[in-house]
């Protein structure tokens, strides 16, 4: 994936800066760029700081902050760093249907293919 | 081959951003896009799996850094823009027989990018080879589970990197497919980790016909 779409650096780009050591935004847009033009992708960049980081001393891995990271949830436009929160509440029972507004409005006809 | 630009992201305001959406499409021809494809999520109606058939493929860097592609989160009210994916399809699986219906708005998605580099199965392959010969080896299983669809896309800038398509027959079989999920779909344990989005599970809005292409 490309995260920094400013200077069209990937995944593997900056994960090599955070391997190499690289422990904040900062130091990843000196290493590699990312993030250093618009700021925008600074959110993801933090992201896969975090994951890569120890895990914390207690021994028990972090597979929270692993999967999308502490600060993504504080970011409005961000997505939740569980996925299938949907699934969880249909097994435990819980009213099981997306908010009905989500599909109320039938969208116009058009061309339909996945992609 | 059409490049597939992919992002999985939240719009603050849906229906402000589905009502705008028409102003944006007269610009994306300047992208070389031709199709827009919008999945809702099933259960975060803030979250949006959003798929841009492109046909005049350039560098993919120029295609990403242009304004249009700024426009088009902002437009949407993205502060933090998403990664994305850019790659090609290799692979178009129909499950449902020949003469499958093509996919119509409501029906069920689930799409996950990832890396498929630690995918384990059929021996003396790795990585996309892995996962194809595996999902080639399922088919009938996969069918059987209601899988209608089985699209795989290569990334351009990492050949160990997937975006997948599944449509699935019901939102039921979609829970059971993850719930219970075959041995081909070993690509779903990656997703969420680092970068990558977490599995999407969703429906499709709508694909648009880009006008002006």
């Amino acid at each position: 994936m490309y995260i920094c779409l400013c200077l069209g650096v990937t995944t593997s780009t900056v994960q090599q800066a955070i391997d190499a050591g690289a422990r904040s935004t900062r130091q990843v847009a000196e290493a590699c760029g990312a993030g250093s033009v618009c700021g925008r992708c600074n959110h993801t960049i933090r992201t896969m700081i975090e994951a890569a980081a120890p895990d914390p001393p207690s021994g028990k891995p972090d597979r929270l902050r692993r999967r999308w990271g502490r600060g993504h949830a504080r970011n409005r436009t961000q997505l939740p760093r569980e996925p299938a929160t949907w699934l969880r509440s249909r097994l435990s029972g819980a009213p099981n249907h997306p908010p009905r507004s989500a599909f109320q409005t039938p969208p116009p006809p058009g061309p339909h293919v996945l992609s | 081959m059409s490049l597939v630009l992919a992002a999985d992201y939240r719009v603050p305001d849906f229906d402000h951003w589905w009502a705008t959406l028409t102003g944006d499409l007269p610009r994306l021809p300047n992208l070389g896009a031709h199709h827009i494809v919008v999945y809702r999520s099933l259960d975060d109606a803030s979250r949006v799996f959003v798929t841009i058939g492109v046909r005049e493929r350039g560098p993919v860097d120029a295609l990403l850094r242009s304004p249009v592609m700024f426009s088009w989160f902002d437009s949407a009210g993205v502060e933090e823009i998403p990664p994305m994916f850019a790659g090609e399809v290799v692979e178009k699986l129909e499950l449902a027989g020949e003469a499958a219906a093509p996919a119509v708005p409501g029906a069920v998605i689930v799409a996950a990018i990832t890396p498929v580099s630690r995918l384990e199965g059929v021996e003396g392959l790795e990585g996309l080879d892995r996962l194809r010969a595996s999902v080639h080896a399922a088919v009938a299983r996969l069918a059987a589970s209601g899988v209608r669809r089985f699209w795989i896309y290569r990334a351009l800038d990492d050949q160990a990197e997937v975006m997948i398509l599944l449509q699935i027959a019901t939102e039921r079989q979609a829970e059971q497919w993850i719930r219970h999920p075959d041995a081909a779909a070993a690509f779903m344990a990656e997703a969420g980790a680092g970068a990558y989005p977490p599995l999407f599970v969703g429906r499709l809005v709508r694909a648009i016909a880009v006008p002006g292409d």
